[in-house]
């Protein structure tokens, strides 16, 4: 935790046209972290990751990378320090694998440049570092989810940033590809980036992030690492969910289990109206 | 990690890219010049293809000279420059628009042109303003007032389909206000024709010189927005501005278009899309859609001279059939197997 904060937001205030979305949001995500923004939907935290990205223009305050005001990078400068996963990310159709990859290198050429060598070994690696080596000449569409999310993540890292945003990274996968991708990132963590996601099952918030940064209503609640954050409290001040909080049996991390509002039941379950 | 040529995936995917843009563009341009030496050799007064030759390169029958200089190398040269325009100003509008529809003729530009048009030849009865400047005017304004209220993207194409609604009445209002000789000679340029066209040649190849490279240089950062605004945005992409520059050009390109043809219809939703097909590149290819909107268009200026034995059939009558079908066959594809 000593480490310096790679990203700062001071007092920042943004949204969409006239409706404010986060006021006022003062964070440090320290370099090298796995930051994990969790809360309840509409909290801000996808309106936070895209203001970081400099896809929003905030209304007032500060976003500094690096220790330099966002507004100071050039375009492509910053492109090449702060990688972004939207939501809501498309392709044209008949795209292949690596059509896709090879775009994510656009920050690094300029108009007429020609393909280098670098250029070359980022989407390698990128391909190689999620497994879609063998993907390459497939069309996006003919992919399964997982697969697609995997293509996805290779065009981000030919991106080759030392900051990857990631906004629900697991959401449409099933769980082996769930934990597939947050694995990857684990990686990614581990070979000394920053990665701030946006994820919504807080037990794997709480097994793989560093740092957790609960937010509601657009304010920032409480930052810090998992097990000193999630509390059965927290949930219930947030979530507005009654919980148990008990140690992953797997990873020792904290997890959630909600308490039932109504009885177990004991006989058939009846689905109401199937 | 040694990195060899096979095992490059991105080199590899460039230069497939490369290549078959190539071969596309190269079977395009051997589709025109065949089509360009039928053309040049066919007429009412025929000539066999050997006897070009001498004419071509400065002897030969005065009389054929004439012929082949002043009236068939112009049409031809205008067909080529009109199809370049309108492939080109296609590809722009439907990336711009991330919509396959997205066409000069759907954001209203087109009948705005038609307007222009109309109030020239109709109500001002002016001789110094051709139809061809009022249609400029016309679409320029049309589109212009498109882009002030629709923004860009798909708004762009619903308030095109508005304002062409509205202005398809005016127009029909117009004609019916009409003389019966001003009415069809309005009506034949509506239809878009490469009748009597040629003088104004070297000003349609100095209007595609100037804002072809741009077009160009513009569809690379274009591209990227197919992937969402969001990413072009995290890749350095100032997508704003590149979709506004896109359309300004797109939209001058139709006019360049419709200055030397008149409102010739579907082409520009055509080109991009064969040239989509034939590629397989999955990227609005403005070079590539410029050189089949030639071939295209001259092929169906041919079409359209010998489809009537005896009559010249305006250029913009075969486009608008041949597209017309083309474009319910598109949109057939599109949505096929899906509900509704």
């Amino acid at each position: 935790m000593t480490a310096p904060p790679t990203i700062e937001l001071d007092s920042v205030t943004v949204g969409y046209d006239r409706r404010v979305v986060c006021r006022d949001v003062s964070l440090r995500i320290a370099e090298g972290s796995f930051t994990v923004f969790i809360g309840p939907n509409g909290c801000g935290k996808s309106t936070l990751l895209r203001t970081i990205a400099r896809v929003l223009r905030p209304s007032g305050g500060r976003v500094a990378v690096a220790g330099r005001d966002v507004r100071g990078y050039r375009r492509r400068q910053y492109a090449r320090t702060v990688g972004l996963l939207p939501q809501g990310i498309e392709a044209p159709a008949g795209m292949t694998v690596t059509d896709l990859v090879l775009r994510g290198r656009h920050p690094h050429r300029s108009t007429l440049s020609r393909w280098t060598a670098q250029d070359e070994r980022a989407v390698t690696a990128a391909l190689a570092a999620t497994g879609t080596t063998d993907l390459g000449d497939r069309v996006l569409a003919e992919l399964s989810g997982g697969q697609r999310q995997r293509a996805w993540l290779a065009m981000l890292l030919a991106q080759d940033t030392p900051i990857l945003l990631l906004d629900e990274p697991t959401t449409y996968l099933d769980i082996a590809h769930q934990y597939e991708v947050l694995d990857l990132l684990a990686d990614l963590h581990a070979g000394g980036r920053t990665v701030v996601a946006v994820l919504h099952d807080l037990n794997q918030a709480a097994r793989y992030a560093t740092d957790l940064v609960v937010l509601r209503d657009g304010q920032v609640t409480t930052t810090g690492r998992p097990s000193a954050v999630l509390t059965p409290d927290l949930v219930a001040d947030v979530f507005g969910l009654r919980c148990r909080i008990v140690p992953d049996p797997v990873t020792g991390t904290p997890a959630v289990f909600p308490e039932s509002s109504r009885p177990h039941p004991t006989g058939p379950v009846v689905v109401p109206g199937g | 990690m040694t990195t060899t040529a096979t095992s490059a995936p991105g080199r590899r995917t460039r230069r497939r890219h490369t290549r078959r843009a190539t071969v596309a563009c190269l079977l395009a341009l051997a589709l025109g010049t065949g089509l360009a030496v039928v053309a040049l050799a066919s007429g009412r007064y025929a000539t066999p293809p050997h006897d070009l030759w001498p004419v071509l390169t400065g002897g030969g029958d005065p009389g054929l000279r004439f012929v082949l200089f002043e009236l068939r190398l112009p049409r031809i040269g205008t067909a080529l420059a009109v199809g370049a325009a309108l492939g080109a100003a296609g590809a722009l509008f439907q990336s711009a628009s991330r919509n396959p529809l997205g066409s000069p003729d759907i954001v209203g530009f087109t009948v705005g042109a038609a307007t222009g048009a109309l109030v020239v030849l109709l109500v001002l009865h002016d001789t110094r303003l051709t139809p061809a400047v009022g249609a400029v005017l016309g679409g320029a304004a049309v589109a212009g007032a498109a882009l002030l209220l629709g923004g860009t993207g798909q708004r762009l194409i619903l308030v095109g389909i508005g304002l062409s609604a509205l202005l398809t009445s005016v127009n029909a209002y117009l004609l019916t206000r009409a003389e019966v000789t001003d009415a069809q000679n309005a009506a034949v340029w509506l239809v878009g024709s490469l009748n009597g066209s040629g003088p104004h040649l070297p000003l349609l190849l100095w209007a595609l010189a100037a804002l072809l490279p741009p077009a160009v240089l513009t569809a690379r950062g274009l591209r990227l927005i197919e992937n969402g605004g969001d990413k072009a945005l995290s890749l350095g992409v100032p997508v704003r501005r590149q979709r506004l520059t896109a359309t300004a050009l797109a939209v001058a390109l139709t006019a360049v278009g419709v200055a030397g043809a008149g409102p010739v219809g579907f082409v520009a939703l055509a080109a991009p899309h064969l040239a989509r097909r034939l590629t397989r590149v999955a990227a609005p290819l403005v070079t590539t859609s410029a050189v089949f909107g030639a071939v295209l268009l001259l092929a169906a200026d041919q079409l359209a001279q010998r489809l009537v034995p005896g009559q010249q059939l305006p250029v913009g009558a075969v486009t608008g059939v041949v597209g017309g079908g083309y474009l319910a066959l598109v949109l057939a594809w599109t949505w096929r197997g899906r509900p509704g």
